[in-house]
């Protein structure tokens, strides 16, 4: 699995111009494309629509402007 | 037998020198002999600011004798992580992309607290920036912090100078920031109090970001009642930070004394996920804590939390590698090679973070926000350890990024509501451990008071680590 992560960072670095890497990066970059990227997949979806992302980040909002909409009929 | 000046809380230390019994000029000076005595050994300190230490403190003894005190802060050293602004003084962060630079403004905490008459000692160890993968690699321009009770031990990060300075008695209190428990942990690891307040409650104005989802500064002292004072002086609306709330700031020490009769408090169940453990003397002072808050009254029941902490972290994690990369993407692609390899190895996992991975984060985040918020309406606080080990050996790598990444801290930061971290006891190892207690959206003061009843009524007092020259 680790080869498929070391081919997709290699080509992810490459294409975003981070062609320097040293010796011990280039080790360490299947690792970190894997831990990012299953990381990220772990994280349960929502299927509700009309959830926002937190962004306001006010935390005194954070509990009165929870969205209470019903989901979307076709969400 | 007379404590000695470095020991003193902030309320001693200012009882004293209202009353004129000393003066911030011989405690400024005790503090600078201790870091002078101490400091090769346990790098606390990155930067000593004591020409304009000993000018202020001249100039508090000066304005209280002539009757101008200002208040409960006048003449008491204190000490800040390296990632806030101050004003003539260098500011790294530990980084050496920054090794020279010297900001021409401060953070609002630090101005807040120097108008209320504190005493900045100098700028104290981090990680770089702030963050990293938990993992310390001593390849940066000083080496990490030590542990006051054990040298060859972490102190806990990333707040790991303000953890060290104030244990070791190099600093009445010291500030530091939280984005994943970077003022609990170092707090827990080295015996003190420390409180992440509400986010918003504390201007972030003048500090270096980590992630801006999460962080949030927050003290470290001594005592709860020092945390009380303190958090009174520098918590407030400040129209320079976008992210302060205006919330109205009680006195934090008002009700510090009317004890936990009555209060509340769910015991965290759900703890470990996926093969995490809790060592032994940890669960044990946590049952040692939980069982005599019911004795002196509070109402204890068990609580699960939406989903045990490692979960959240699951969460926070991502949002955290994205904004770190977004902060810091410049440096990473021009000057990579003056990082240190933890905030490279992070800043490298953020630079493949998809978008829709870190809003799926931040979507999960509202609803899970939600969720806990939910707790608070059947019980005052939630219980739990803090870390779910003491602080490791630095020759144990994997245990050290394990104190930073599997703990009970990360949640409080998911969601925004304040926890403070509590020394509960010491291991048979001879290190601590601590207690965190979480409360409602800005109820600072209800974490306060049951940490003062622990503190003060609940549990046996701990001695201060003990240093001897080298």
């Amino acid at each position: 699995m680790t080869d498929d992560f070391a081919e997709y960072a290699a080509a992810y670095a490459r294409i975003h111009g981070l062609v320097e890497l040293s010796d011990a990066e280039v080790q360490r970059l299947p690792a970190l494309a894997e831990r990012a990227i299953r990381a990220g997949r772990g994280i349960p979806r929502i299927q509700d629509k009309t959830v926002e992302p937190m962004t306001d980040f006010k935390a005194i909002d954070l509990a009165r402007r929870v969205w209470v909409r019903p989901p979307l009929a076709d969400s | 037998m007379t404590t000695p000046l470095h020991e003193l809380s902030i309320t001693e230390a200012s009882t004293k020198i209202r009353a004129r019994e000393i003066s911030p000029v011989d405690l400024v000076g005790a503090f600078l002999d201790r870091i002078a005595r101490f400091d090769d050994e346990i790098h606390a300190f990155l930067t000593v600011d004591a020409a304009r230490a000993r000018a202020a403190a001249k100039t508090a003894e000066e304005e209280i004798a002539a009757g101008r005190w200002r208040g409960p802060l006048h003449g008491i050293p204190f000490a800040v992580k390296d990632n806030y602004f101050t004003e003539g003084l260098r500011t790294t962060a530990a980084s050496r992309l920054m090794a020279d630079f010297v900001p021409d403004y401060s953070a609002t905490a630090i101005v807040r607290l120097q108008q209320s008459g504190a005493i900045l000692l100098g700028k104290l160890n981090t990680w770089e920036y702030g963050t990293g993968t938990g993992a310390v690699d001593f390849d940066l321009f000083a080496p990490p912090a030590a542990n006051p009770w054990n040298q060859e031990h972490f102190t806990g990060g990333s707040s790991s100078g303000p953890g060290a300075a104030v244990a070791a008695g190099m600093a009445t209190f010291a500030l530091g920031s939280d984005t994943g428990g970077s003022v609990r942990l170092p707090a827990a690891g080295c015996g003190l109090q420390g409180i992440k307040p509400t986010f918003g409650r504390i201007s972030r104005h003048g500090i270096l970001p980590n992630c801006w989802s999460f962080d949030t500064a927050g003290p470290l002292a001594w005592t709860v009642e020092d945390c009380a004072v303190l958090l009174g002086a520098l918590a407030g609306l400040d129209p320079l930070d976008t992210s302060s709330a205006d919330v109205a700031v009680p006195d934090f020490t008002a009700e510090l004394g009317a004890g936990v009769a009555g209060l509340r408090i769910g015991v965290v169940t759900n703890l470990t996920a996926d093969g995490e453990a809790v060592e032994d003397a940890i669960l044990a002072d946590l049952d040692r804590a939980a069982t005599a808050f019911g004795r002196a009254g509070a109402q204890l029941r068990a609580v699960e939390l939406p989903m045990a902490p490692a979960k959240y972290r699951g969460i926070t994690t991502t949002i955290n590698w994205a904004e770190s990369f977004s902060i810091h993407e410049l440096d990473f692609l021009d000057r990579r090679e003056l990082m240190g390899s933890a905030l490279r190895d992070k800043l490298t996992t953020g630079f493949m973070v998809r978008a829709a991975d870190y809003l799926a984060a931040q979507r999960r985040r509202r609803e899970l926000t939600a969720a806990t918020d939910a707790l608070f309406d059947e019980v005052d606080l939630l219980l739990s350890p803090t870390t779910y080990r003491t602080a490791p050996r630095f020759d144990e790598p994997e245990a050290v990024v394990a104190f930073t990444t599997v703990n009970a801290t990360s949640p409080y930061n998911l969601t925004g509501h304040p926890a403070m971290s509590v020394r509960a006891g010491l291991a048979p190892n001879g290190l601590p451990t601590a207690i965190q207690l979480a409360g409602r959206f800005f109820d600072e003061a209800t974490i306060l008071r049951a940490a003062y009843a622990y503190e003060t009524e609940l549990s046996e007092p701990i001695p201060r680590p003990t240093l001897t020259d080298a």
